[in-house]
Formats: C-alpha cells, structure tokens, sequence
C-alpha cells in the first residue's frame, strides 16, 4: 500500500524554482531515505509531504500528492493532514514545559483528555520512542532538563502521541553523539512496524543501514533540485542505476 | 584542472597492483613451462623464489583492499571492484602455486605426453594474458570469452588422461613418471579453473551479478 | 602622561562620580524617609512651650497625636465648657469631654484658678475613653499619652507689645525665643518692636517698672495680674513640634481638608482602583497589538507605520495626554473628572509600554517551537495560546509592573481628569483622587508640607517595591 503518492510536483519559493518533476512513490511501512548535497531541496520535498511549507510565504506548490489516495490540498485541511504526518525537527525543539505537558500537547489539542487517560497516552508514546525507563519518576520536570538525545526522542514521543501514519525525519540525528544517533536508528527500526517513515539524512552509512528505499535528490546549474534515481536500498547502494549516484554515495562529491 | 579524488586513486593504485600481480603469475606459468621442458633446475629454482613475492603480493593487496573499504566506504561499482579484487587475488595466488608444480615437475619419457603438457601450459598462459587485459577495463564481455577457454583446456586434460590410460608401462618407475604427469595435468586444469573464477568476478564487478562460468 | 596614569585617573574620575551618584540617591531618597517619619510642625502658642511646672496631677488623652501638649489657657476654656469639640486641633469632629477623678480635683481646681461650680466635667472615667477627651488624675493612665501643660508666659513691659508707628510685635519666632532666653537679643527692634534693650526682670515689681523688661510668669499669676492697670502683656510664641509623621492611622485615615488633616486610606484604595481598571483597560489592547505586530503583521508601510506611531507616544510628554484626556474624554464624552476620564488617559500614556515589552518577549520565543506545534496540528490561534504566551508570559508580566509603575507615579494625566474627591469612587463616573495627585493637592490645598511628605514617602515605598519586583522578575528570566 502506497502512502504517498507524488507527481509532477514543483515547488517555487518566490521566483526561485526549488524543486522540478518530482515523481515517487513512497511504499507504507518501510524506512524512505532521501539523500543528497546540501540545497537539493530534500528538506523542501519533505515539509512539502506535510504542507509545513505552506507557513513560509511566498511558496508555491504544483503538481499532485495523494496521501493514502487522497490529494493533500484538495482533499485534506492542514490540520487534519499534520495529524495523520507527524514530523521530527534537525534540533530537538521541546517545548519549555513539563515532560508530561509536552507529550500530551498534541492529544490535548484534538480532545478533551481526562487525567488518566493522559497518562496512559504519556506512558504508551514514550515507552514507544524508549525514554520511559529514563524518565518515569521525573515526568513533571522540566523537558530542557533532558540531553540532546532525550531531548530528540521526547520529540519523537510527542510526535507518536498524536498516533500518526507517518512520521517525517528531518536529519532527526545530525546534532547529536554517535551514541544517541544510534538509539534513534534502534528506535527508527522499531516504529517501522507501525509507521511508515520518511528520513532526510546526509549520513550516508545511516541511510544504508537502516532504510529500505532510498531517493536521491541532485541540484542542477539552475540550483533546482530534481530526482535523480529512486529505488531499494540494497539496489541504490550496490548498484545504483545512475553513475552521479554512485558518485555521491561514495563520497566523490562536495 | 580536474579534481582529484581520494577514493579514485585509491583504487587506482589497487588495480596497478592487481595487475602487477596478475603479471607475476603469468610470468610464473611461462617459466615454469620453459624449466619443465629443459628440465632446467635453476629456473624451477627461480619459479619457486618469485611464489614467495606472489604471496606478498596477495597479503599487501587484501589489506589495502580493506583500508580502502574502512576509510572510503565506497558503495556500487567501487566497492565491487574492491570485493572482486580481494577475491581474485586468492585465485591468482593459487595460480602462483600452480606454476610452482609445474616448474618442479619431471619430464615423462614420452614425447607425445610432454607435448600435451606444453600445450596446457601454453593455453593457461593465454588465458592468463587475455585475463589480465580484460581485468585492466573490468570488461565483462572478454571474460566471458576467456571463460570457455577453459573448456579447451579440459578437453586436453581428458585427452592427455586417455593417452596415460592406454599406455602400458612395464617399469615401477614408467608408472610413477605416468602418475607424476597426471598429476601436473591435474595443476594445469585448476590454473585454468582459477582463470575462469577471476572471469566471474570480473563481470560481477561489471555487472553486479557473479555468474557461474564453468 | 603615561598610559599607567591615565588609566588610574579615568579608575578615579569614575570612581568618584558613582560615589556622588549614590550619595545624591541616599540623600533624596534618606531626606524624604526623614521628613516622611519626623514632622517638625511650627504653631503658635500663647504659652512658652517646654516649661511645665510641677504639677500635682497628670493629664491624660487617648488619641495617639494631636494633643501632645496644652495651652493653660485653653485648658482653662475647656474645664469651663467652652470647648464643645475637637475640631480645630485635631481637623475631626469630635466632642469633647473632660474627666476629672475625684482625687486630682483639688489640685486641679487650685491649679486652673476655677471654681468648682465653674467647672464642667465627666465624673466617672470610663473603662475606654472616647478619642475626643481628656482625662485628670492622680497618676498616670496606662495605654494613654501625657499630655504635657504649658503654663508660662513671656510677660512683657506694656511698651513692647505695644504699637509703635505702624508695626507691633506679633510673634516671637522659635530662634528669637531661644536667643531671648540665653540672653543674647540687644533690643527689641530685632523682633519688629520699640527700639527698647532687652532686660530681664527679675520680679513683677520690676517688670511694671523697667521699660523693655520680660521675664517668664506663671499664666495663673498673669491672668491674675490681667485685670488691674499696670499689668504686664504677652507675647505669642512659635512652637516648634516634632512628632512621628507616617503612622499607620495616617495610612489608613480618611482624608480631611484635602490633606491638611486625617489620613490617605481612601487615597490608597483610589489608587488601587486606577491601577486595576488601567491595567484591565491597557493589558488586553497592549497584548493584542503585540501579538498582531509580531505575527500576523506583513512587512510593509501599515507594519511600520504603527511602530513609528508606538514609539512617538512613548516618547509624548504627559501632559498632552493630560489635555488630550480633557478635551475627548471629560468635555467631548461628557463624562467630566471622573475615575473613566483618568482610567483611559493613563492607560493610553502605558500602552506603548506594555506594547514594546510584550513584543519584544514574543520575538524572543523560539521559531522551532512554533514549527513544531504547527507540526502537530494545531492552528496558529492555538499555538499562540498555547506557546507563544505561556513562553514570553514573564516578559509580558515585566512589561505590566513597569505600566503600574508608571500609572502610580502619574501627576500630570490625571490633573485634568480624575479630579479630586477624596472619598472612595462609588462608580466609574465619580472623581476621587490618587496618591501621586494628592500630594500635589496636599501642598496646594492642603497647606501642609509635612503629610505631604507622608504620601511621598508611601509612593516612594510603593515605586521602590513596584520596581525591585520587576528586576527580579527580569533577572529569573535571563536565567
């Protein structure tokens, strides 16, 4: 089953043209790696999956993507399409608040919770995303008390809160330690099951490891970005169709 | 000016040695016919020394193999290259013990056997040759070619195995020459065999699939 | 001059000139506690103060201030009856009574040269007696003050009170009186009188003769000696009267005579009311325009415009919008001085305030943070509900005690609108004045310098509080 589904689609901010003739699709329940330089657009192509772009004036979207059949401007409000797509931020971005207030943020928005349920919903989300053990006696603390890496899987947490689809990664590990990087991929691997995920990453050896499909995005001497080749990983990274890929992905760029 | 990449002189420098190798090996076969039909002890002595560089050869070129694999972590093309290039030297390194046996194997008495033999060898060593031309552009299409080879080289074995068969030799001695050459025809076939494991690899760096060429 | 020495002359200048800093702020600040805490009140006498003769009783009152000491005379009328009510020592009405125990009644009658049928007094003392009395007995009454009885006077030479040309001797000024007495006036030219040496007499016989002669008499024996020709006159003098000046029924009183008398209770509690009303007017405008500014205002000439527009009312004088207030909402609105007129004015002279601080705390919040909420499917509205307030609430609450801060020190708005009842506003279109006008009117009206330190000394109090509360706010924010 197909979640997404993209065609044609382009992408202006202002006069600049960021993105050109996207075409994909992105499989349910797997990993999706989009690699690729800096500028090519990749993060664009994702905020664009969950219309975050559309808080940033000036931008202007063409073309037709279909979440489970369903176009995401015709047919879905913003809302209602961001509870279904959750995203993770590059920085961990915790609200100043309790660890308990910032997991129930997102259900609180959509109902009026009782107290119990609250917790329900707090303990099953971060047991979800692995922070339950680190942080069950201290659940009214404050989140800026957390280190980075607690501080990325209680957004993660608060993101599986909301019981999403699809959860977006935007370099969800490119600032923190290589050991916190690698609780993130367990946990990425983990929520496969349930979730359909989308990552953005410039690692190339994460992208390898944990994704199942991979989409590699390139920026033309126009500096618009297109795609290149799409396709499973194994395949991409053993024998990618296009010599450009390999190219990147063996470090020959940049 | 072009810029260079690390990744492309690496493996650059790991083909140079590939052949280099591959270029002993085949030395090795030519000599080693050359000191069996003179029955030259020196140049057999010759043969065995230079086996010793062969294996150096094999072991400095599996760690560079991993050190580019560890600093680079190539992906496609390069990093098949370095897998095939980490296999094909065990084979090349075979192929130096090979030519080794050769070399210190004695002549039989019968000119129509010692005959054969030379024709073995002569065959390895034009696979060997056409092997390390293909190696050097990684082309699938000659590797295949030189694969069935092989077949020509197997069919002098069974040949050379039937002449043995139907001679009668009195002498306990006649018989071991008999056997000694047998067993040398045996050493040519498997050069041959190696030959032909270096031509699947070289189309799975091509290619990306190893065939089964035998 | 060597760099060394430049250095330790500019170490010194600065130095020096924060040490004249903070000793000009402990001067103010030290002289208002002083003259907020201390009254000296000057008042003129017809008996010498600080001379009290050993008397055989102790009088008494139960009011804390306002009659600390007594004129023999007027404590004479009052036996007799003639002094119904407090009103002109104390500024109150209060009747008064005078209670005289049984014991102390001889000594007292002989003491104020009364019969006993002149004398008009309460004979049982009561467990508590009320504020307006006086209380005579054999010893002292405990929980009541002494009332200290003057009863000298400067008896003077019949010349020297008397008119000379046109001018005449009226008052005998507190450092004259002291020089007086030490011996060291010449003549009593100095004072506004004859051109006469000073001498002092040392019996009656000699005061009727010598000219120029005083000496200080009993006031039994003078109004005594009043009645017969040859008899001495006196002199008024000035006392001088230091006493406790803030206390906590000034702070809870209600005013008298627009200040002169009484207290500021009412004055404190209309204060509380503009604060609250401002702050209820001012806060949810100011807030709202901070939120559009910053989030919802497209870059362009409107968005600029009204941040010129903000910052030239911050920087108006407060008088214009003292006349502006007049001209729209007293006259236009016809809601005359009242508690709105003042209200509005004020809140419109904090809304720059409250405006700047609260964008400049929404401005601080993280962008990350509203991306996320975005991400989570909330709405811009709930977003900001959710954390963009609750992020900035601190330096929106800096902001609110900076308005306050500034709404309680406001003189010049509140002129012209709030007028100046001085009871507590029974509605919104009442006048009643607050603590910043009221020491204005206290010296204009009031006359009385001394309890308009009082109320200076209570708003500096208030402003010194109002402002250490926002800078530890501001200081548990950086953190």
């Amino acid at each position: 089953m197909k979640a997404f589904t993209v065609r044609d689609l382009h992408v202006w901010y202002g006069m600049v043209h960021a993105l050109r003739d996207i075409n994909l699709d992105i499989e349910g329940h797997c990993i999706t790696a989009c690699i690729g330089p800096s500028g090519c657009g990749k993060s664009t192509f994702l905020r664009t999956l969950d219309r975050m772009n559309d808080v940033i004036d000036g931008v202007r979207v063409t073309g037709r993507i279909c979440f489970e059949g369903k176009d995401i401007y015709k047919e879905y409000e913003a809302m209602e399409l961001r509870k279904e797509v959750g995203m993770v931020f590059q920085k961990p971005n915790p609200f100043p608040m309790s660890i308990l207030d910032n997991v129930a943020y997102g259900p609180r928005l959509y109902a009026k919770v009782g107290k119990d349920a609250l917790m329900e919903i707090c303990e099953r989300s971060l047991r979800q995303a692995a922070l339950w053990d680190e942080v069950k006696d201290r659940l009214h603390k404050s989140a800026l008390s957390l280190s980075g890496g607690q501080q990325q899987r209680l957004c993660i947490a608060r993101t599986l809160a909301i019981q999403p689809k699809v959860i977006l990664m935007d370099e969800p590990t490119s600032a923190l330690d290589p050991i916190a990087t690698g609780r993130i991929e367990e946990l990425m691997v983990c929520l496969k099951a349930d979730y359909t995920i989308v990552v953005v990453t410039h690692n190339m050896q994460q992208a390898s490891r944990i994704s199942d499909k991979t989409c590699f995005f390139l920026i033309d001497s126009q500096r618009c970005g297109f795609l290149v080749e799409s396709g499973d990983t194994s395949q991409v990274f053993f024998k990618p169709k296009d010599k450009r890929t390999e190219d990147y992905i063996s470090g020959k760029f940049g | 000016m072009e810029k260079k990449y690390q990744l492309d002189d690496k493996l650059e420098f790991y083909q140079e040695l590939l052949a280099q190798m591959c270029g002993r090996v085949i030395e090795a076969i030519s000599e080693a016919a050359e000191a069996f039909s003179q029955s030259d002890a020196n140049l057999a002595e010759k043969v065995n020394g230079d086996r010793f560089i062969i294996v150096q050869m094999r072991d400095l070129i599996e760690s560079d193999g991993v050190r580019i694999l560890i600093s680079e972590a190539p992906y496609g093309q390069y990093m098949r290259t370095v897998i095939a290039g980490l296999k094909i030297v065990t084979s090349l390194e075979r192929m130096g013990e090979h030519a080794c046996h050769l070399a210190m194997a004695v002549k039989s008495e019968y000119a129509e056997l010692d005959a054969l033999v030379m024709e073995m060898a002569r065959k390895d060593h034009e696979m060997a040759s056409l092997v390390l031309d293909a190696m050097g552009r990684w082309d699938a299409r000659k590797a295949r070619e030189i694969a069935k080879m092989d077949d020509e080289v197997d069919a002098l074995r069974s040949k050379l195995g039937d002449r043995i068969i139907s001679i009668e030799s009195g002498t306990p001695e006649g018989r071991k020459h008999l056997f000694d050459t047998y067993s040398v025809t045996k050493e040519l076939e498997r050069y041959g065999d190696h030959v032909t494991n270096i031509c699947s690899w070289i189309v799975y760096t091509k290619e990306g699939v190893k065939p089964d060429l035998n | 001059m060597n760099r060394n020495t430049t250095s330790r002359l500019a170490v010194c200048c600065v130095r020096i000139l924060s040490a004249t800093t903070i000793i000009l702020l402990v001067a103010i600040i030290g002289y208002i506690a002083f003259r907020g805490l201390w009254k000296r009140e000057r008042y003129v006498s017809d008996v010498l103060p600080s001379f009290s003769a050993g008397q055989q009783f102790v009088l008494s009152s139960p009011r804390e201030s306002g009659l600390e000491h007594l004129s023999w005379f007027a404590l004479r009328e009052m036996a007799m009856g003639k002094v119904p009510n407090l009103r002109s020592v104390t500024g109150v009405n209060e009747p008064f009574s005078l209670y005289v125990t049984d014991d102390s009644l001889p000594a007292f009658l002989a003491a104020m040269d009364l019969t006993q049928t002149q004398l008009v007094r309460r004979t049982t003392l009561p467990l508590r007696p009320e504020n307006g009395s006086l209380v005579v007995s054999l010893e002292a009454v405990p929980h009541e003050r002494n009332v200290r009885l003057e009863d000298k006077v400067l008896a003077v030479d019949t010349v020297v009170a008397a008119l000379n040309g046109n001018r005449r001797i009226s008052l005998v000024a507190n450092e004259d009186l002291k020089r007086l007495l030490a011996g060291n006036l010449r003549s009593w030219k100095e004072l506004g009188g004859p051109d006469l040496p000073v001498v002092e007499a040392a019996d009656e016989r000699e005061l009727q003769t010598v000219r120029g002669s005083w000496m200080v008499m009993d006031a039994k024996r003078w109004r005594q000696l009043s009645g017969s020709d040859n008899a001495p006159a006196k002199l008024d003098v000035e006392g001088l009267q230091e006493s406790r000046n803030l206390s906590w029924g000034y702070l809870t009183g209600r005013t008298v005579e627009s200040g002169k008398y009484g207290g500021i209770g009412t004055i404190v509690v209309n204060t509380f009311f503009l604060v609250l009303f401002t702050m209820l007017a001012a806060m949810p405008v100011g807030v709202a325009a901070a939120l559009w500014l910053v989030e919802y205002a497209k870059d362009g000439l409107p968005k600029r415009c009204i941040q010129s527009g903000i910052d030239i009312l911050s920087a108006l004088p407060s008088i214009i919008f003292g006349l502006f207030g007049l001209l729209v909402f007293v006259q236009l609105c016809h809601w005359s001085f009242s508690l709105l007129s003042g209200t509005l004015t004020v809140s419109l002279m904090v809304l720059p305030t409250i405006i700047r601080t609260s964008e400049e705390a929404m401005r601080e919040v993280n962008p990350n943070l509203l991306e996320a909420s975005l991400a989570l499917g909330a709405t811009k509205m709930e977003t900001i509900f959710r954390v963009v307030l609750p992020a900035s609430r601190r330096g929106i609450v800096t902001g609110m005690i900076l308005a306050i801060g500034r709404t309680v020190g406001e003189t010049a708005a509140l002129i012209y609108t709030i007028g100046s009842g001085t009871d507590v506003p029974k509605s919104l279109t009442s006048s009643c004045r607050v603590l910043a006008m009221h020491i204005y009117l206290t010296i204009t009206e009031g006359q009385s310098t001394d309890k308009a330190f009082a109320s200076a000394l209570v708003l500096v109090l208030l402003v010194l509080v109002i402002n250490s509360a926002a800078n530890r706010l501001i200081h548990q924010r950086r953190h």
